[in-house]
């Protein structure tokens, strides 16, 4: 074996092992980066913490679109009376605290609780 | 018939549709000669069906010689063959109701269903005890606490090619062997003649398309033409009293009612997309025929104003994205899993007001016989709408609260609703019933008020309407009346 050929297996050695460690980072990068790197980013609001209690913030967006031109109240008015009724409880509790007082709106139709609705339109607010 | 001969009679019972036929089947075998005047004959004729013509204005109506048919049978030649009682809360005096409530409540009419549900071949009377014959096909739609709950209509039953029963093609053979009844067909009464004082019905005037005309002189005469063609003949018959027989207060031909059918109100979701075939399709079982509706509960409709509503599932429909966002929404915010989901169009059955400008009125035409004929000022006020849509967002709310399902209202404007209105077929109201004769054209053994050998029978006497369809309710009330009429001849 020549020198020349020990070097070109040398390469091929340090290839393999770069091609390799690219893989594993490009695995991991799969499982947990991508998903983060491709997800929408909003930008940040004073009703973060309301927006987090939907549970898929986009529907939420396209819902509350259909109904946003109705809702005249300002976010901060909307967000002040949601913490309000939401206190420390859970969203599903508020909400069936809304069927049980008959507290209900229509989005595109849809006979919804009212925390719901003006959690929707927030969000399609958000969404400039 | 001779011509201008005369007829004597203890009972005149004019119209044979279902409620003069259940009147004369109440009344066979009784020691009262009973004569029957049919404008039709066995079948649709053009020239007879043409007596109906007349004009209608304001909301879209179907046309007056449409909407109903002229020969023995009479409205049940084109019926559903739905049945379903009235509620109780339906005979009430309602505050919040102008113009509501009965003289007698449900309790009175009670002891004729079952008597009424034979006439009308539905099999056994279950009515809202029908879930314990559908058990195999799956519970209700589950609902939470609330206003609204699964009821139950039953059918007129198919016979080979009828279907439902039509009461001529039926009872036709029935009506024949009834000793003390003739039936005269093709015999128009074109007027009502009082005694001088008013007081008594002292005879009719017959006519026929050919051309003869005649004269009945009954003891008694009982109107059952229907709540379009009964106040035509007490308006037109104005020779003694010159607004028309018991029209002395203005009331005869107010208060037209119907029960509108606006298409695809609502669409149902069910998020787990399993739901009963009985709310879709007529199930049969012990001996029924069974379809499921939502109707809101008697104390929910006191409590909170609310007219009768009755909602049926109709054919699966597809949501567009908008909707299906609020699907994702709403059923993750709940917990409920509706990838199985399945969404639905909703039928609708909706009472309207009684309102006195909901009107017949004669028009300055008239028909080949000479009768006047008929206008009609349709009417429906937003908040009829607006009561039907509290009544859907009520299932919406429990339907969300039991996590079945959800609901979508499609009409939000007046536009909206009235787009492509259809109607019942369902004429009541325009002779209604009421103690007082200031506020009623019959009194509560539907005897004209003022004329004391005059009674009218049939959906016309309806002061409140109800969702229900009338037809086996009319009969109830009918078959109470052949027995006041017996006590009136002993």
């Amino acid at each position: 074996m020549s020198s020349a050929d020990h070097a070109r297996l040398g390469r091929r050695s340090l290839l393999k092992g770069v091609l390799a460690a690219a893989g594993v980072l490009a695995a991991a990068a799969a499982s947990f980066e991508v998903p983060h790197l491709f997800a929408r980013r909003y930008a940040p609001t004073p009703f973060d913490d309301l927006l987090a209690l939907l549970p898929d913030r986009e529907s939420a967006a396209r819902l509350g679109a259909a109904v946003m031109a109705d809702t005249r109240s300002s976010s901060a008015s909307l967000s002040q009376t949601l913490r309000a009724r939401i206190g420390g409880h859970s969203l599903v509790t508020v909400l069936d605290s809304d069927l049980e007082r008959g507290r209900l709106a229509e989005a595109h139709g849809w006979v919804l609780p009212e925390t719901l609705v003006v959690l929707c339109v927030l969000a399609a607010r958000s969404n400039g | 018939m001779p011509p201008a001969s005369t007829i004597e009679t203890d009972l005149a019972i004019i119209g044979g549709g279902p409620a003069g036929i259940s009147l004369a089947l109440a009344l066979a075998g009784k020691p009262i000669r009973l004569l029957m005047l049919e404008s039709g004959g066995l079948g649709f004729d053009a020239a007879t069906q043409k007596l109906y013509a007349g004009t209608e204005t304001g909301v879209h109506y179907i046309p007056l010689d449409a909407t109903r048919l002229r020969y023995l049978g009479g409205c049940s030649n084109h019926w559903g063959g739905w049945c379903r009682p009235l509620d109780p809360v339906d005979f009430e005096a309602r505050e919040w109701f102008p113009h509501s409530g009965w003289p007698f409540r449900r309790s009175e009419i009670e002891p004729y269903y079952a008597r009424a549900q034979s006439l009308v071949e539905a099999g056994p009377f279950i009515y809202d005890d029908s879930a314990k014959w559908t058990k195999a096909l799956g519970a209700p739609l589950r609902l939470g606490p609330g206003g609204l709950y699964t009821t139950w209509f039953q059918f007129s039953k198919q016979r080979g090619s009828v279907l439902p029963t039509h009461f001529g093609e039926r009872y036709a053979d029935d009506l024949k062997r009834i000793a003390n009844l003739d039936v005269l067909l093709h015999a128009n009464v074109t007027g009502l003649k009082l005694s001088p004082d008013a007081k008594r019905l002292d005879r009719l005037d017959v006519a026929t398309l050919s051309g003869n005309r005649f004269v009945v002189k009954p003891r008694v005469a009982v109107i059952a033409t229907g709540g379009i063609e009964t106040p035509r003949l007490l308006l037109a018959s104005n020779d003694v009293m010159s607004k028309g027989v018991g029209n002395a207060h203005d009331l005869v031909g107010r208060f037209f009612a119907d029960h509108p059918i606006p298409p695809q109100t609502a669409t149902l979701v069910v998020f787990d997309g399993r739901i009963p075939p009985y709310y879709q399709l007529t199930q049969t079982a012990n001996g029924a025929n069974f379809r499921a509706a939502f109707a809101p509960h008697d104390e929910f409709r006191r409590m909170r104003g609310v007219p009768g509503a009755l909602i049926t599932v109709e054919g699966e429909v597809q949501v567009d994205s908008t909707s299906q966002a609020a699907l994702a929404e709403a059923a993750g915010a709940f917990g409920a899993d509706a990838s199985q989901m399945r969404a639905f169009t909703l039928g609708c059955g909706m009472e309207l007001a009684p309102d006195p400008d909901r009107r017949l009125t004669l028009s300055g035409e008239k028909d080949a016989l000479g009768t006047p004929r008929l206008k009609l000022a349709m009417r429906i006020s937003d908040d009829d709408f607006a009561h039907y849509r509290n009544t859907l967002k009520e299932l919406g709310r429990q339907l969300l609260e039991s996590r079945a399902g959800m609901l979508r209202i499609l009409h939000t404007s007046r536009a909206e609703w009235l787009a492509g209105l259809d109607w019942g077929n369902h004429h009541m109201g325009t002779t209604r019933m009421h103690n007082d004769p200031r506020h009623g054209v019959v009194d509560a053994n539907s005897r004209v008020h003022g004329v004391g050998n005059l009674y009218i029978a049939g959906s016309a006497v309806f002061p409140t309407y109800g969702a229900s369809n009338p037809t086996l309710n009319l009969i109830a009330l009918s078959l109470r009346l052949a027995d006041h009429l017996k006590g009136q001849f002993r």
